[in-house]
């Protein structure tokens, strides 16, 4: 269409650069009627501007080659209700979500989805965070592996079918060893190992970190050549996997280094039992390829010197049972008969690391109240209490709810509040007799409360609580609070949210 | 007694720090002596004092004796959510005195409102007269002012075109926002809107040039329509009058005998919520079940007013609408009106050709008209020439609007099956706001709550 094209480049340059008459089609000039009355630049526009309206009116939907999605499989699960639909989005807007994740394994469990228009808001929620990942992908029927498929980035949650195992993305891939490791572990080392010299060192640590959630010790021998890996992060990640297989090659290799340490000598009538601790020699070669490195605990090897830090790692690595069964006593004992010698905490620091790893509830419980201290710099925090029995655990919150070692006072409290928040997020529900002991050292926390104010420190441990208790107590937990007293802002919505979006769920 | 859903009290948000704070206020554990009767809901609320809330279901209206200026304030929009949500914690009771009390003078002061005619007409002729010469002198006033205005504008667009567009280019967004500025004065809200936007085209990229050209043109057209505005035909000098800004009130759209009535079932099959000059305008579209006509319904909210809820997008109602008068009838009123319920999927256009057909239809009776609805069937979402578009069952291909925040709501909607798309074509591109898939309604969120 030149008359337009024309205009508009007359436009461009301005009507005063003599831009001359348009030739217009004549039915339009015709329908425009006279327009010598008015200026040249009203007469120039009212010109463009019937030419506009005529191709606007004239616009027509464009030909062409575009490219579609396949569609998608046909669902067999029914949608969530519109009360759930309102809940799913006040949590995604930001309103209680840490019931997210609670709430997404509740749909799953009842075997509901959520409608696809939703699907994209709960694909970037769980994009953030790779815990949230495998709860996005269960809630969302057929529909979420085919919209993920769609978008790279929320490969994440696409179809874990094999035959992606060889094309998919990273997340995708992740997915699909996983799938294999919880239904068929030969066919999943089979794979793994066939694939292994080809993949990435990001890929093969990440494979890595799916087999120590199914780690087995028939998982032993493949591990064993992980440790001639390229890489030294994917080497020193399979020495951390192979320390918790007790009856491993690499087991048996460290107990043997272990064994010329540690000397013990029995109790007499008149003598102490004691135990002797020798420091290792500089790690040889075998002894390298088996992770040992004296600065494996980048800065904090200073604490020990180097042979120390042998010590320790070898102790890690060292099955714990050994020493029980070789010695013929109880860790209290051992840990007693280590007295007051230089290299003690360093040998406890060992032990420690190997109780956590090893998940020994005897070894943890006699570490934690033992006359020789760990150094706690070597080990996660709350690690050796993570290792206790749960009913350990349970007894020592209970008790620090009781008596009052949870409180205003930071430096009495905070440990333990923060050891409660570790219990409570690792587990699906907190037992009754717990959330109950809780209850009652907020409520005390906010009477003895000076200012009037609910201390902001302690939200967390409220938070906590109320997205573990059993949504049952809600009426114990709303209670027994003084009027005029400050209570935790969030706990009481957060539980009755929790209550009322996990009931509208079971509802038809 | 009418209940509003969730999502209906969370549109009475004056703001999005609202709907925060009254989801904070949604569970019925925050509230104490919650209660409600046939009319009327209430509650009290501890916050730094105890508040008594309590909320008209009628209107909706709220009163709060907590000292927020925002309306609703959160007190009120925790507790319709409470109702929403939890209606069986809401007990019905006998309604307290201080509920009671708020009602009766509510009803009061709707009395003093109705007993007050619109334009009362003294019994005195003399002042009658004299109240009459007043009015006609405020309106001939306003039509001097606007026409200034216009001429103003007629100058400032031929120097501009004068000098070309490429200059115009270079110039900053102050320079149309100024000539902006000055047609609000003049009292030509319309066309300064259209003003506003130049800034916005002339930055558009590729082919600016022919959409700097067409508004221009357009605007031509409106300034011509408004200097022989005696000349033209009744619809048309509705539109240019709309066009240029001249608002009519809802009593007189309702009182104007032009004004087309049309009786239906209408389906509400689209919503869009947007920001203009500190001002929320909200758009809804309705479509006759039996007319297959079109209308546009518009609510404005300035500052913490709360938009009307009442016209739920996935529901269909028995209504009469009352069409504002253009030659190209769209823009309409909802007079008398029966309950929504859900509505099943609406008659749409079989493909993009047809829709276009139709818009060609309304442009020629309203050359003016911005954003035209579209309702097509068998629609599917894809990518073309790297951009998102729809192609129709016939393959035709439109593309999607850049405003659309994220096509993937609607890409999962659909799941690679043709749907039923209603949006708004604005000539180049489509902004969806709804989708009728797999046998459900689908509003698009416009991210304004």
């Amino acid at each position: 269409m030149s008359a337009w094209t024309d205009l508009v480049t007359a436009s461009l340059l301005g009507t005063e650069k003599g831009a001359g008459a348009t030739l217009m089609p004549t039915t339009l000039e015709n329908a425009l009627g006279p327009v010598d009355e008015l200026s040249t630049e009203a007469r120039f526009l009212t010109r463009a501007g019937a030419l506009a309206l005529w191709r606007q009116a004239g616009r027509r939907p464009v030909r062409g080659e575009m490219v579609t999605h396949p569609p998608a499989p046909v669902e067999s699960l029914p949608l969530i209700g519109p009360t759930s639909v309102a809940h799913l989005r006040a949590m995604l807007d930001g309103h209680c979500v840490d019931a997210l994740p609670e709430w997404l394994e509740a749909v799953a469990r009842l075997g509901k989805r959520v409608p696809p228009e939703h699907l994209p808001a709960l694909l970037e929620w769980a994009r953030q965070n790779r815990a949230r990942r495998p709860l996005a992908a269960s809630a969302g029927g057929e529909r979420v592996r085919w919209l993920a498929a769609r978008n790279p980035a929320w490969n994440f949650a696409a179809d874990d079918s094999p035959e992606h195992w060889e094309t998919g993305g990273r997340e995708q891939r992740v997915g699909i060893l996983r799938h294999w490791r919880a239904t068929d572990l030969a066919q999943a080392r089979e794979r793994l190992a066939a694939a292994w010299k080809t993949e990435s060192a990001d890929l093969r640590q990440a494979f890595l970190g799916v087999v120590v959630e199914t780690l087995g010790e028939a998982d032993d021998a493949f591990l064993e050549t992980i440790l001639d890996d390229r890489s030294k992060e994917v080497r020193t990640r399979a020495a951390e996997l192979l320390r918790r297989l007790p009856k491993s090659a690499f087991a048996a290799r460290m107990t043997a280094r272990a064994v010329p340490l540690l000397t013990f000598q029995p109790g007499g009538l008149l003598r102490r039992p004691t135990l002797e601790v020798q420091l290792p020699a500089e790690p040889d070669a075998p002894g390298k390829r088996d992770g040992l490195d004296p600065r494996a605990f980048g800065l904090y090897h200073k604490e020990f010197g180097d042979r120390a830090i042998g010590l320790i790692q070898i102790l890690a690595a060292t099955p714990l049972t050994h020493w029980t069964d070789t010695f013929g006593q109880p860790p209290d004992v051992l840990l007693k008969a280590l007295g007051k010698q230089e290299f003690a905490p360093a040998a406890a620091t060992g032990w420690a690391l190997a109780a956590i790893l090893q998940k020994d509830p005897l070894w943890a419980s006699a570490l934690l109240d033992g006359p020789v201290q760990p150094a706690s710099s070597f080990l996660a925090f709350g690690g050796l209490f993570a290792a206790l029995s749960e009913s350990a655990q349970i007894e020592k919150l209970r008790a620090a709810a009781r008596d009052g070692t949870i409180g205003l006072d930071p430096s009495r409290s905070n440990a333990a509040a923060a050891l409660f928040v570790q219990f409570a997020s690792a587990r699906r529900e907190l037992p009754p007799e717990l959330s109950r002991a809780m209850l009652a050292c907020l409520r005390r926390i906010a009477d003895e409360s000076p200012d009037g104010q609910w201390p902001p420190r302690l939200d967390g441990l409220a938070t906590a609580l109320a997205l573990k208790m059993p949504p049952v107590l809600l009426p114990e937990a709303l209670a027994g609070w003084s009027a005029d007293k400050p209570r935790p802002t969030r706990m009481i919505p957060l539980l009755d949210f929790r209550r009322e979006a996990l009931a509208a769920l079971t509802q038809p | 007694m009418e209940m509003l859903t969730a999502p209906q009290v969370l549109a009475l948000a004056p703001d999005p720090a609202s709907v925060k704070a009254g989801q904070s206020l949604a569970s019925p554990a925050e509230w104490s002596a919650l209660g409600r009767d046939g009319r009327s809901v209430w509650g009290e609320c501890q916050g730094s004092a105890l508040y008594r809330t309590q909320a008209d279901l009628t209107g909706p209206a709220f009163h709060c004796s907590c000292p927020s200026r925002k309306f609703p304030c959160k007190h009120g929009l925790g507790l319709l959510l409470v109702l929403a949500n939890h209606p069986a914690r809401v007990p019905e009771t006998a309604t307290p005195d201080w509920v009671a009390e708020w009602i009766k003078r509510r009803d009061a002061g709707a009395e003093k409102k109705a007993a007050r005619p619109m334009d009362a007409v003294p019994a005195d002729p003399l002042a009658a007269a004299r109240q009459e010469a007043e009015k006609s002198k405020r309106s001939a006033r306003r039509e001097d002012r606007v026409q200034a205005g216009l001429a103003e504008l007629q100058t400032w667009l031929g120097d501009l075109i004068r000098q070309g567009l490429a200059r115009a280019k270079d110039q900053p967004a102050r320079f149309y926002d100024a000539m902006a500025a000055r047609l609000v004065d003049a009292q030509a809200p319309g066309l300064a809107r259209r003003l506003r936007g130049w800034p916005g085209l002339l930055a558009s990229g590729e082919h600016w040039a022919d959409r700097v050209l067409e508004e221009a043109g357009l605007v031509q057209w409106l300034l011509n329509g408004a200097a022989r505005l005696d000349a033209l035909p009744d619809g048309l000098r509705a539109g240019v009058r709309a066009a240029v800004g001249w608002t009519m009130t809802e009593q007189e759209v309702l009182a104007d005998p032009r004004a087309e009535r049309c009786t239906d079932r209408w389906q509400i099959v689209g919503r869009r919520i947007e920001e203009e000059e500190k001002l929320r305008v909200q758009r809804t579209w309705l479509v006759g079940e039996r007319s297959q006509r079109a209308a546009l319904c518009l609510d404005f909210a300035a500052g913490n007013q709360p938009l009307d809820v009442s016209l739920l997008p996935g529901t269909a109602m028995e209504a009469e609408l009352v069409f504002y008068p253009s030659a190209a009838p769209l823009r309409a009123l909802v007079g008398t009106r029966q309950k929504p319920e859900p509505s099943g999927e609406p008659a749409a256009c079989a493909d993009f050709e047809a829709a276009a057909d139709q818009t060609a239809g309304w442009l020629a009776g309203d050359p003016w008209l911005e954003r035209a609805p579209w309702l097509v069937r068998g629609c599917v979402p894809g990518e073309h020439g790297g951009r998102w578009c729809l192609r129709d069952a016939t393959g035709g291909i439109v593309p999607l609007a850049r405003r659309l925040g994220s096509p993937w709501p609607l890409v999962a909607a659909c799941g690679g099956a043709p749907a039923t798309v209603f949006g708004e074509c604005d000539g180049h591109a489509l902004l969806p706001l709804s989708v009728f898939a797999e046998g459900r309604f689908i509003h698009l969120e416009d991210g304004t709550p």
